[in-house]
């Protein structure tokens, strides 16, 4: 029913395009992240669907309904914003109230003379129970006579979650509402919120910048950057297949290692300036039909640290860090940093045990698994290895 | 949106229109020839520019000697002012001492106090001393200010401990140290006080018209009283010029230091 | 045991070093300002309040304690009652006056996208200029034949009103030129506590319903205003008492009295018949008043400064 759907969505800021034609469509229960780093347009692309900024070309439609020239009054949509923006002035109850009253009918609205009205007695009681049911499913029942600068961070969390489910609108909107709480706290939040929205049945956008945050609670992610869409997909197929070389960057921590395979001779290639032999014969032929450079991002799952004498690209541990479940091992590439070809750092996840066998300084070489190398031309668009080979 | 800015700028700007009018029309006036003064039409621009009656401001109307006494009194008034507040200010921010709370509270108390309430004792000590009628006496009731250590105190209390402990390993002497780190560190604050202080004791009336009489020893606002209330109404355009002598100062250095100066004012708005 | 002995000697040691805490440090830092705020602010105060119960005229030696007489006598005065009324009666004008006007002044200027900066500066300017300087040009622009003021309601077919020496006006002309000249100061304390409002309220409240600027202004600025608003109108009250200025340069009280204001009166009483023990009782009075208002103000303050 709450179908959001936004179409050739245009906006610059004076000189600056920061939204270059965003169209997305997000359907009733869905939980969408907008994903991207900061200055990327996801916060201006929310606040365009909130009505607080109107977007120079495009549409949004909400519900079936055109919105685009609507006050964000009459959009039927909540927002929780990143510092809350709860009222200071006003009790936790009545900050939950607030949007309830403001669109009670008018006759309700006349300050002191409508307390006579029956009507108004009624819609009161029905706001009483509204704002107690919601607040007791978060958990703030206790504190509804409190004002906001009595709460901790996690409890104003939950007044402003409640504020924007207790008038039950079309679709939520959130930007960014756990980049203020602490780590602990957050990852509690991301559950809440994914157990609430299930609850509700609810369409919810929510803005992050957090890849985490993005991955573990969204059906679909949409990925921002300098106001173009990226990438649309499930969380793991941005991971697995992402469509260009920002994404497979972006998504992935610690980022995936990005290759250079030059080809160097009549049938000789090199990886980061090394020769290397093992690189397999549909790589090859990629890498010659575009111009003899091929860019391959490798997962730091998919490098194997194996010793000097073995064969592929040499390299010198730089940093080791035992991160408990597993061990992360920065590899710098021998003379890739002097030749210029390539990046020079190389990291590659191993089993946590590595802390004891390898040191930092050890002089190693590094094997990609190069049949889960994901290949990308000098513009940064992906190549399908296996579409490729079919085409040739 | 834009026609609602449009509006709104028309309204501001019609009262600011009536907030600057008074400026506009005295500046007008003190160019103005006599004869043009009294002509019922309402010019704005004079119809010849004259200067006589600035000149007469300066030869009959002592504007001159009006400046340079208020210029006299507020600078050594500041002048004094920063030499006793910053030390004790200094003391008061980073000692630790047993009077520190006692003191501290002396300076909020005469926060309290209204400068017209401790004018009779004051006068009867100035007038004991024998000042009635020199500039000593416009200055000396006014060589501290609790506000000015208060305001101070405050600042200094802001500055990074180890910003002092760096300069005492580097060699500097307490001394040094507060005048060549700590004072250059809370420049704002010094500079907001200065303008406070300058600002008040240049439009200053109360005190002067109690130990001033001679016109010669005038600063600005008694002296344009004293010339307004001998001349009466018959030399409108040399007063209209002592006028625009005595109000230009600061009105200009204010648009230089638009920012200084509101936050000097503003934030001293706990000295009401 | 340990645990016990440590936290008893760490109490010792705070206590020694309490206990070592000088009675003073860098006294010839301190001496010259606290002198002077001895000599000539505190020390003087209470003096006021001695004179005040005292029958002491300038230029006498003797002088005799007369309890609260002085007291007494400016109750059953009425030209005192004249000028404490005219007082209130001013403040009741100007202090609503000002309060009305500079919040309109400043949620115009906070609202316009452009040229904040340069409307505060306009409307600053006469808190800067000179008011006695200021007063004779208003007294030239308001003469009630050859003035501005006169022009202006000549041509508009009206009859000229004699602004500064008519009794039924002098007091709302004395209030309005002192106005003029501190509207922009209240204007800018306005902007500094509208400015300080975080605009996703008015973002959220957007949301959740208030559509209208009318239910916006109700439901976020006013309340969130608060504090700025009652230092405002502490600082308008307190400023209205201390005028002084105008009513000393234009009209010296009059006509016939219809402007004698409170500090006019110490000033008449004190220094013209110099009745020092009068001037002090009226000073003392004032002080009560000032003294309540200040440190109301005070409280206020740090609320004001709290929000920003």
């Amino acid at each position: 029913m709450a179908e959001v759907a936004l179409s050739n969505i245009h906006k610059s800021f004076g000189q600056t395009e920061v939204l270059k034609g965003i169209d997305l469509t997000i359907s009733h229960g869905e939980f969408v992240a907008l994903l991207g780093p900061s200055g990327c347009g996801k916060t201006t692309l929310l606040r365009i669907i909130a009505g607080l900024e109107a977007p120079d070309t495009g549409s949004i439609s909400i519900g079936g309904r055109d919105v685009t020239g609507l006050d964000p009054s009459d959009r039927n949509i909540a927002l929780v914003f990143q510092s809350y923006a709860l009222y200071p002035h006003k009790t936790v109850f009545e900050n939950i109230a607030f949007p309830l009253r403001m669109r009670a009918p008018w006759f309700a609205r006349i300050p002191v003379l409508s307390r006579a009205l029956p009507q108004r007695r009624r819609l009161e009681q029905a706001l009483q129970t509204k704002v107690r049911d919601a607040a007791a499913q978060v958990g703030i029942g206790a504190y509804l006579d409190r004002k906001p600068a009595q709460l901790s961070g996690g409890q104003r969390q939950r007044v402003a979650l409640t504020r924007a489910m207790v008038r039950e609108p079309a679709a939520f909107l959130m930007d960014e509402p756990l980049s203020n709480l602490d780590a602990k706290l957050r990852s509690g939040m991301r559950i809440e919120i994914k157990e609430l929205q299930r609850r509700l049945d609810a369409t919810i956008i929510y803005v992050t910048h957090d890849q985490t945050e993005a991955m573990t609670m969204a059906d679909r992610v949409v990925l921002l950057h300098e106001g173009v869409v990226q990438q649309i997909g499930a969380p793991m197929s941005l991971y697995q297949n992402p469509c260009n070389r920002f994404v497979a960057q972006f998504i992935g921590s610690p980022s995936i290692n990005m290759l250079l395979l030059e080809a160097a001779g009549a049938n000789q290639f090199t990886v980061n300036g090394a020769v290397i032999e093992t690189v397999p014969a549909d790589l090859r032929q990629i890498a010659r039909s575009h111009g003899g450079r091929l860019w391959l991002g490798v997962r730091p799952e998919h490098v194997a640290l194996v010793p000097e004498h073995a064969s592929g690209i040499p390299g010198r541990v730089a940093l080791i860090e035992p991160l408990g479940h597993e061990t992360l091992i920065d590899v710098s590439v021998l003379g890739a940093a002097d030749i210029g070809t390539g990046p020079d750092r190389i990291v590659v996840r191993a089993a946590p045990d590595a802390v004891d066998t390898v040191r930092a300084g050890a002089a190693v070489r590094l094997q990609p698994d190069w049949q889960q190398a994901l290949a990308f031309d000098e513009q940064g668009r992906r190549i399908a290895i296996r579409a490729a080979m079919a085409a040739a | 949106m834009r026609t609602r800015d449009l509006i709104t700028h028309a309204v501001l700007a019609i009262g600011a229109a009536f907030m600057l009018f008074p400026f506009v029309w005295m500046v007008s006036l003190s160019f103005k020839e006599e004869f043009e003064i009294y002509d019922p039409s309402l010019n704005l621009i004079p119809k010849t520019w004259d200067f006589a009656n600035y000149v007469e401001a300066f030869t009959y109307g002592e504007v001159g000697s009006f400046l340079v006494n208020g210029l006299a009194v507020t600078l050594s008034i500041l002048a004094l002012q920063y030499l006793t507040i910053i030390p004790a200010a200094y003391v008061l921010a980073r000692k630790n001492f047993r009077l520190n709370g006692p003191l501290l509270a002396t300076v909020l108390g005469v926060l309290l106090i209204p400068p017209q309430v401790t004018a009779i004792p004051v006068y009867i000590m100035v007038s004991g001393l024998g000042l009635i009628d020199t500039l000593a006496a416009l200055v000396i009731p006014f060589a501290t200010s609790a506000f000015g250590i208060f305001l101070l105190r405050q600042s200094f209390r802001t500055i990074p401990q180890d910003l002092l402990d760096a300069a005492r390993v580097d060699g500097a002497s307490e001394f040094r140290t507060l005048w060549a780190i700590i004072v250059p560190n809370c420049f704002p604050t010094l500079a907001a006080f200065g303008i406070f202080s300058i600002v008040v004791h240049w439009n200053d009336f109360f005190w002067p018209l109690l130990v001033v009489r001679e016109l010669e020893n005038a600063t600005p606002p008694l002296g344009i009283s004293i010339f307004a209330s001998d001349e009466g109404g018959n030399d409108v355009g040399p007063m209209m010029a002592s006028a625009t002598l005595i109000v230009l100062p600061l009105v200009v250095a204010f648009l230089l230091m638009r920012r200084s100066f509101i936050e000097g004012l503003t934030m001293t708005g706990i000295k009401g | 045991m340990t645990a016990t002995a440590t936290i008893a000697g760490a109490a010792n040691i705070r206590a020694a070093a309490a206990k070592r805490e000088p009675l003073i440090a860098k006294p010839l830092y301190l001496a010259p300002a606290f002198f002077v705020l001895f000599v000539f602010f505190l020390l003087p105060a209470i003096a006021t309040i001695a004179i005040s119960f005292t029958d002491w005229q300038l230029g006498r030696a003797d002088f005799s304690f007369v309890g609260a007489e002085n007291y007494r006598a400016l109750m059953a005065s009425d030209d005192f009652q004249i000028s404490l009324v005219n007082t209130l009666w001013l403040n009741l004008f100007v202090v609503p006056l000002s309060f009305a006007i500079s919040l309109a002044l400043a949620l115009a200027i906070v609202s316009v996208s452009r040229g904040r900066a340069f409307w505060q500066t306009v409307y600053f300017i006469p808190v800067t200029s000179n008011l006695v300087a200021m007063a004779v040009v208003w007294d030239y622009l308001l003469h009630p034949e050859l003035g501005f003021a006169a022009q202006l309601w000549l041509s508009l077919g009206l009859t000229p009103v004699n602004w500064l020496n008519d009794r039924d006006f002098v007091l709302y002309t004395v209030g309005f030129i002192s106005s003029w000249q501190l509207i922009g100061y209240y204007t800018v304390l306005f902007i500094a506590g509208l400015s300080n409002i975080p605009s996703t309220l008015y973002e959220a409240a957007r949301i959740d319903g208030a559509s209208s600027p009318w239910d916006r202004f109700w439901q976020v600025t006013w309340p969130m205003l608060g504090p700025t608003s009652l230092f405002v109108l502490v600082i308008t009250v307190i400023k209205s008492f201390q005028m002084f200025d105008v009513v000393k340069v234009l009209t010296e009280g009059g006509p016939d009295k219809a402007s004698e204001i409170i500090l006019h009166t110490l000033f008449q009483e004190g220094f013209i018949f110099f009745r020092m023990g009068v001037a002090a009782a009226i000073a003392t009075i004032f002080f009560a008043v000032m003294l309540f208002l200040t440190l109301y103000q005070m409280r206020l303050f740090e609320r004001f400064v709290h929000y920003r």
